[in-house]
């Protein structure tokens, strides 16, 4: 793993690689969603869920990616603390708003599932509620980061705040273990196999790399902007001083 | 899709279009206003004194 600091540490490299990268990533992302949105839509209704089961295959990969954004976030914040890498302090900053998209997309699916099957659009259950706060969480990165003017203490409190935070994560995860919820266990990765019948696991498996892809195409875009910022800043602080 | 759930599932796929329509055009505008913002800053700047000279 040694070429990935190198390769962080070089925002000439970055940029050359993203540029051919970011698109391509794009173009998988569409590629990808367009099979898995037709198999979700041939799917059959489900015995218990019926068509709504068609929520699912959108509601498990923005779940599954909201965790895995802030795991990105967490190690980018981790390398820019440690190592003090530019472009690693970037890639934390770019993830968070496209984390928060992901982690709204699933509350948001989750309750329009929850009306039609459990009643009701909202309980404070241990994983909605953990979910809940880790939407809080990029949000309150997101909004420390724009408070401090000063982009180095910013960026060191930014990634103390997301190192701290990456406690939420295996709560999410074993919320339905830990505690008596509403919101049902495991069904893909759990001991002996995924209990989803083919036809629910393939729409949910090929969503989960689009918007796999799409998250690595628009966090290397995001990243390529806060360069370009960054390098705005210290042309406008030659001009100022020349 | 005529089915009594289907009040739920197209806000659903509605609102998924929605917020990824508004990461990618957000993210895209970003990075070229700080791309265009940057190359106007540059052409009036003096040269970056970190930058090596090309030999």
């Amino acid at each position: 793993m040694s070429w990935a600091p190198a390769f962080l540490s070089n925002p000439e490299r970055f940029m050359a690689f993203s540029r051919w990268a970011a698109p391509m990533f794009g173009l998988l992302a569409a590629a990808l969603a367009g099979a898995g949105l037709w198999l979700g839509f041939h799917a059959p209704p489900d015995y218990q869920q019926g068509l709504t089961v068609r929520i699912m295959f959108i509601h498990i990969p923005s779940a599954w990616m909201s965790m895995f954004v802030y795991a990105c976030l967490a190690g980018a914040s981790f390398l820019a603390l440690i190592f003090r890498h530019v472009l690693a302090d970037a890639a934390a900053q770019a993830a968070a708003p496209l984390g928060a998209g992901f982690t709204l997309l699933a509350l948001v699916t989750g309750s329009l599932w929850g009306r039609p099957m459990w009643g009701t659009f909202w309980v404070w259950d241990a994983r909605l509620t953990s979910v809940l706060v880790l939407l809080l969480l990029y949000v309150a990165y997101i909004a420390l980061r724009a408070a401090l003017d000063d982009e180095q203490k910013a960026a060191r409190a930014g990634a103390i705040l997301a190192l701290v935070g990456v406690v939420n994560l295996p709560i999410i995860h074993f919320s339905v273990d830990w505690w008596n919820t509403l919101h049902q266990g495991a069904s893909v990765f759990k001991k002996g196999g995924s209990s989803l019948a083919p036809v629910y696991y393939w729409p949910v498996i090929l969503l989960t790399l689009a918007w796999m892809s799409a998250f690595g195409s628009l966090w290397l875009v995001r990243i390529r902007g806060e360069v370009w910022r960054r390098r705005a800043d210290a042309a406008a602080l030659r001009v100022a001083y020349s | 899709m005529a089915d009594k759930y289907a009040l739920f599932i197209w806000p659903a796929y509605l609102v998924t279009g929605v917020v990824f329509a508004a990461l990618i055009g957000l993210s895209l505008s970003h990075s070229r206003r700080w791309k265009r913002r940057y190359e106007e800053l540059s052409g009036k700047a003096p040269a970056d004194p970190a930058k090596k000279a090309a030999p």
